[in-house]
């Protein structure tokens, strides 16, 4: 198992100078160029753009990148924040997205865990139908036209909640201004849970040794719980995956409605302002994060579900 | 549509007389008038002032060190909280807009009679907010340091890139000449002159140093910030990594949701601010704005097309408008499709393009022409260059929309290039509604026009990336067919307008070229400062000699709306909300 | 597969005396034919199926959507792209939806100058049905005004669904973008799903290196947010049908190889497999023939359960402006368009999010049907 992670650490670092490679590739083949929006004499736009060793062979300015890199030095943010260093940057936006989707998190896991079993335990009965229906509901309707319909109706038109996140932390307005993004950013995860457990469930439940529980004279409520569900969190694991990468990747469309000042929309925002160095952090941060999950629930096969043999060969 | 001609004909006369009303007042020895009633609020304003003003911005402040900001929403803000030596303020009564010298102790002093060697003298009783005297010396800093050779700020070409160009600022932004060579000197305690390349006017000159990006920094911090080899300074990047000097100073700045200034009371004018602070609050979505400016919680709104259309009768609605022209550029070097080449083929698409359709599927004013309306000519009477006889002079009837002859000339065009139908792809800016509402509508018209004959495709491009393309042609002769763009430029100097074309400009937006533009513009910017007639009769030739050539297809000028909320009381007539200017010297009366 | 096992069921039955015969001794004694027919896996899970019905009320919906997508576009005679800028956003009118109240065709227009409201030329003789909320605001009065906005703009025919924008028919372009949505979704799902399955197949069975080093290349292609691979397909390929596509293909078979990949470890070394390969069956056959069939239901679900993601997925895209090459509309497009003027032309936000949940609902539930009936434990089970 040690040997394992160590490898797998390994392999982790090799992806992320890959991921690395293309991010740089890909940035620096773009069409645009950092001095978008300046009418300057070609003179003063060659020395400006030497700054950056723009006017130097791709493969020399990788040759900086990486140097640079390798020292720790990731440069300073051209467009969205001027000269400030490109993970200073990201710091300052994380916090925020980070708590709301913990926070979200932590609301849907529960609920649509029970959800999950309750439906599979009522399956095809009144139960099981109402839970469906509402979780079909929730992952129907696009996200914007939920979070705005949510805001226009019960912060605009009912005055219940107030329309826009509150940027003064603590409080009891700040704490209640999160309550719709939250809600917003969580119908979606309890949908995804609930239907994926129901499915899971139902498919075990069925199975030989889910009757030999029944038949030791366990309740099926008792055999699910301490059976059946050790068996689906496995697959569950996988739905789980980009959840936990969102936390801190943010939310794109509930931070632009909600005007949270989080890390969603940073990237595609660094993306358009052709702020390169802060493009290949985030990118690195969003691969990070992924790399980082797939890892943990990788190594955590092993230890919910007994059968698996990480890494096995097909004859081992 | 002969409705919809009416009413933009009426948008457009309205926003002409506009113009003219105000800037015909602002020189006109206006002021007679009695002043608004000011009774409400008390009759000098208090110390802090009183009244949040709250507004929303789409974007993030992205730094507070004037030299390097390039966004509109940052420059707003900066506005407000540095000194400059010049600043446009309301006139008399409300009426027009004044120039107060505002860290400067008077106007400029011409020294030759070119125009070329100008005086100017600071004030000795300035302060920063943090109450230490404001000296030359911290000018002085500020605007080498905007040149500095190793620095190389956003705003480095500030001493060049316009009419006021001072002698080597560019040499030695690009490390030729040392700095005692650049012709800026301190010739006493508190005069500086300046050595310029071009003639200019004392306003033109007031207006320069009323910009940004000439405005003042904080040397002490300026300096703590630069790292070891002075490439960069942290300036400016946090609220106590710099110093206001402005009518407002920093109070907060939330990453990425919030920034605040409250009144500043170690400012000059402090007696004619009334505003307690100003608060932006970043949000993107138009939809959110809408919701908390109807619930009283923010004072202004920019309307959508939609919003406009609902709230278009509304007494509260604030014309706003744009300050440059719409335009299709035509790859004239494209050799995919050589017949982009052909002049006639360039000019059918001029006369196939119904502006007033255009203009009213986005709320816009239609535009056949290139320098816009918001010029000001004459700077003594206020006269706009579109409302000239000679800018009148070249337009074409009928808002440039001739589909007759232009289906001759591409009829024509055609045959000479052997086709019988043509695609063509029009790239415009992804999540500009109005363009892209714009561009469908000509994707069906051209159509139609041209018999079926002419097909084009439309693609959304990210902005960026499509000014981008439209620049690639001095190495990608075929990196667009058609694309949208829009110029903006100095309001009080015509010539500006033309600038981009020049194809001396390194970053123009599209492909032009033209040996006979090219002279007339560097004839009109050689011309004597006092020669206005000339300098009109060359500059509406220039433009007619542009549109002749048709390598772009103007058609709309953008017209913003707004409402702001009743509690805030504007000290002016309007120009100043038009030209972004305005709001510092509000009023709030709740 | 022949029904050669006896389903339980046959004990339960009842009989009687007559069931009986006597035989002689020297009679040859067989057993009676079956006379039902054989049930195969997929007979028997469509019986299974039809029990569930929602799941059959979906399948009705999702044909008739399909339906719609493609013959909704004909229905009247306008074209999906036809415009007309003298009527703009107009409000739905059905004739005979009328008199209950509903796509009657009125606009209550808001904070309209009083001044006006006696002015033929703006306010067309009858078009005025009520006036409201008077009110004076900088000394001008205004109130709000509910027209007969067809007679307000002078329209003698009507638009089901009201306008859009440029004055286009919302019924066809509704329909029309049905049509493209679908199309993209069934597209990419497909071209997912083939990828997804060898690859993941392959991963799950060979595990060892070749196993970590295909995850691995999972694992740089899901580093980059789908954002910033629509915007790279975009900036070299432009927008368009190819790369909505693709940036659904790119990283989207991703999920369906990890979930095959799993299955594959869950069954390779139960003893089905160990006795295939005993037997010298070749690899891609015990792939194939003996491991795959076991992941069947999951994977069909996850391919029902796709379509609408898929759709949802572009209609993210189109919110945040990566939408289809204007002017085609699609679902997302035609939702995020709404979204923006929800407030004012609501009905416009109303028939695509109906269209959308109906899809996303009926999909669902005809996948949570599949599912069950699909599932090889539950097979002969009513």
């Amino acid at each position: 198992m040690i040997k394992y992670t160590v490898q797998r650490l390994f392999a982790l670092l090799l992806t992320l100078w890959v991921i690395l490679t293309i991010a740089f590739l890909v940035i620096r083949l773009m069409p645009g160029s950092i001095y978008e929006d300046t009418d300057l004499p070609p003179r003063l736009l060659e020395t400006m753009e030497a700054r950056y060793q723009l006017n130097e062979p791709m493969i020399v300015q990788y040759w900086y990148f990486v140097q640079n890199i390798a020292r720790g030095d990731w440069g300073t943010s051209i467009a969205i924040r001027v000269s400030v260093p490109v993970w200073e940057v990201l710091y300052s936006r994380i916090p925020v997205s980070l708590l709301l989707n913990l926070l979200s998190l932590f609301i849907s896991l529960p609920i649509g865990i029970l959800a999950g079993i309750l439906a599979a335990l009522f399956q095809n009965r009144r139960t099981d139908h109402a839970i469906s229906f509402a979780v079909v509901l929730f992952v129907s309707v696009p996200s914007f036209v939920f979070a705005t319909l949510l805001q226009y109706t019960l912060a605009f038109r009912f005055g219940w909640f107030p329309i826009v996140y509150s940027t003064s932390p603590g409080g009891t307005p700040y704490w209640w201004s999160m309550i719709l993004p939250i809600t917003a950013l969580a119908l979606g995860p309890i949908a995804r849970v609930t239907r994926y457990l129901r499915g899971e469930l139902i498919e075990t439940i069925s199975s030989d040794f889910m009757l030999l529980a029944r038949t030791k004279g366990l309740t099926v409520f008792q055999a699910t719980v301490r059976h059946a569900m050790r068996n689906s969190l496995l697959p569950l694991a996988n739905i789980i995956i980009p959840m936990f990468t969102s936390i801190l990747t943010g939310s794109l469309v509930i931070e632009r409605i909600f005007a949270i000042g989080g890390v969603g929309g940073l990237l595609v925002n660094s993306l358009n302002a052709n702020d390169h160095p802060l493009t290949v952090a985030i990118l690195v941060f969003y691969s990070l994060v992924s790399l980082l999950t797939i890892l943990v629930v990788d190594l955590s096969y092993g230890l919910i579900d007994p059968r698996v043999r990480v890494g096995g060969s097909k004859n081992e | 549509m002969l409705l919809y001609i009416r009413k933009s004909a009426r948008i457009l006369a309205l926003s002409v007389l506009f113009g003219t009303l105000f800037l015909g007042h602002a020189w006109g020895g206006g002021g007679q008038e009695a002043a608004p009633a000011q009774a409400s609020v008390g009759d000098a304003p208090s110390e802090t002032g009183s009244g949040m003003l709250r507004l929303t911005v789409g974007r993030p402040l992205e730094t507070l060190n004037p030299h390097q900001q390039a966004a509109t929403d940052t420059a707003d803000f900066l506005n407000l909280i540095t000194g400059k030596l010049y600043r446009f303020a309301p006139g008399p009564g409300g009426v027009g807009f004044e120039i107060l010298s505002e860290l400067a102790a008077a106007p400029p002093v011409p020294v030759d009679d070119e125009g070329t060697v100008w005086r100017i003298t600071v004030r000795d009783d300035a302060l920063w907010a943090n109450g230490e005297p404001i000296t030359a010396e911290d000018f002085l800093y500020s605007w080498q340091m905007v040149m500095d050779p190793v620095l190389l700020n956003h705003r480095a070409n500030a001493f060049h890139g316009s009419q006021v160009q001072v002698v080597n600022a560019l040499e030695y932004v690009v490390g030729d000449v040392s700095w005692d060579d650049v012709g800026i000197d301190l010739i006493d305690d508190s005069t500086f002159e300046f050595t310029l390349i071009l003639p200019v006017t004392e306003f033109m000159l007031m207006n320069f140093f009323s910009n940004l990006s000439v405005s003042l920094v904080y040397p002490p911090l300026y300096e703590a910030g630069m790292n070891a080899d002075r490439s960069t300074t942290n300036y400016g990047t946090d609220v106590d990594r710099m110093v206001s000097s402005g009518p407002f100073m920093v109070d907060s700045w939330r990453q990425g949701s919030e920034y605040t200034a409250i009144k500043n009371p170690n400012y000059v004018f402090a007696d004619r601010i009334w505003l307690a602070g100003v608060n932006n609050r970043v949000i993107a979505e138009s939809g959110t704005v809408m919701q908390l400016f109807e619930r009283g919680e923010v004072d202004f709104v920019e309307l959508s097309d939609a919003d406009f259309q609902r709230f278009r009768e509304d007494p509260r609605i604030i014309e706003v408008p744009a300050r440059s022209v719409q335009r299709i550029v035509i790859n004239l070097l494209s050799t995919d499709k050589p017949i982009l080449q052909d002049v006639r083929f360039r000019q059918a698409l001029f006369f196939a393009t119904d502006r007033a359709t255009s203009a009213s599927v986005s709320s816009t004013i239609p535009a056949n022409y290139i320098i816009p309306t918001t010029h000001v000519m004459n700077v003594d009477d206020g006269t706009l260059y579109r409302n000239t006889p000679e800018a009148r002079a070249i337009l074409t009837p009928n808002l440039g929309y001739d589909p007759d002859l232009a289906r001759e000339l591409f009829d024509a065009a055609m045959a000479d290039a052997g086709l019988d139908t043509l695609s063509l792809q029009l790239a415009y800016h992804e999540g500009v509604e109005a363009r892209r509402a714009v561009s469908e509508y000509l994707q069906q018209h051209w159509n139609q026009v041209f018999g079926g004959r002419l097909q084009i495709s439309l693609q959304a491009v990210p902005s960026s990336q499509l000014a981008a393309r439209l620049r690639e042609y001095p190495n990608n002769n075929n990196a667009f067919d058609l694309g949208w763009t829009g110029t903006g430029h100095d309001d009080f100097n015509p010539v500006s307008a033309l600038a981009h074309y020049y194809s001396g400009t390194a970053r123009r937006k599209g492909p032009y070229f033209s040996d006979e533009y090219d002279s007339l513009y560097e004839t009109v910017l050689a011309m004597p400062i006092d020669d206005l007639q000339g300098r009109l009769e060359l500059i509406a030739e220039a433009e007619r000699v542009m549109l002749e050539d048709a390598s772009f297809v103007p058609v709309t000028q953008g017209l913003g709306f707004g409402l702001a909320s009743d509690r805030v009381e504007f000290m002016s007539d309007g120009w100043s909300i038009a030209l972004r200017y305005g709001w510092k010297w509000a009023r709030i009366v709740d | 597969m022949s029904s050669d096992k006896n389903s339980p069921d046959v004990y339960d039955e009842q009989y009687s005396a007559d069931d009986f015969e006597f035989i002689h001794a020297d009679d040859v004694l067989a057993d009676e034919d079956f006379k039902d027919p054989a049930v195969g896996y997929f007979q028997d899970a469509f019986n299974r199926f039809k029990e569930n019905r929602a799941s059959v009320a979906a399948s009705w919906i999702i044909l008739i959507i399909f339906f719609m997508a493609i013959f909704g576009p004909e229905m009247n005679d306008f074209g999906f792209n036809e415009q007309n800028p003298d009527l703009r956003n107009m409000p739905p009118r059905i004739e005979w939806l009328r008199p209950i109240g509903i796509a009657t065709g009125n606009r209550q227009l808001e904070r309209r100058r009083v001044e006006f409201f006696e002015d033929e030329e703006r306010y067309p003789a009858g078009s005025i049905i009520r006036v409201r909320n008077r009110l004076t605001v900088n000394n001008v009065e205004i109130a709000d005004v509910l027209v007969d906005y067809y007679a307000y703009r002078g329209v003698e025919h009507s638009f089901w669904f009201g306008t859009d924008y440029l004055g286009r028919d919302y019924w066809t372009r509704l329909w029309r973008g049905s049509r493209v949505s679908l199309a993209i979704a069934i597209i990419s799902v497909l071209t997912n799903l083939l990828i997804g399955i060898v690859y993941g197949a392959a991963a799950g069975y060979y595990g060892g290196t070749a196993d970590m080093i295909l995850m691995r290349i999972c694992e740089v292609i899901e580093a980059f947010p789908r954002v910033v691979i629509v915007t790279l397909f975009i900036l070299f390929f432009g927008t368009g049908l190819f790369s909505i596509i693709m940036s659904l293909v790119v990283s989207g078979w991703i999920g369906t190889a990890r979930l095959v990949r799993a299955q594959f470890y869950r069954f390779k070394l139960r003893e089905f497999v160990l006795a295939a390969r005993t037997m010298g069956v070749r690899d891609s056959v015990i792939m194939f023939r003996h491991i795959f069939p076991n992941s069947v239901g999951p994977i069909i679900t996850r391919t029902m359960f796709a379509v609408p993601l898929a759709i949802f997925t572009e209609s993210f895209l189109a919110y945040i402006g990566l939408g289809l090459q204007a002017p085609e509309p699609t679902i997302g497009v035609l939702l995020s368009d709404a979204q923006a003027v929800l407030l004012n032309y609501p009905y416009q936000s109303l028939f695509p999010a109906i269209v959308i949940s109906l899809l996303m609902i009926s999909f669902n539930l005809f996948a949570n049907g599949l599912r069950d009936a699909l599932d090889p434990t539950m097979r002969g089970v009513k």
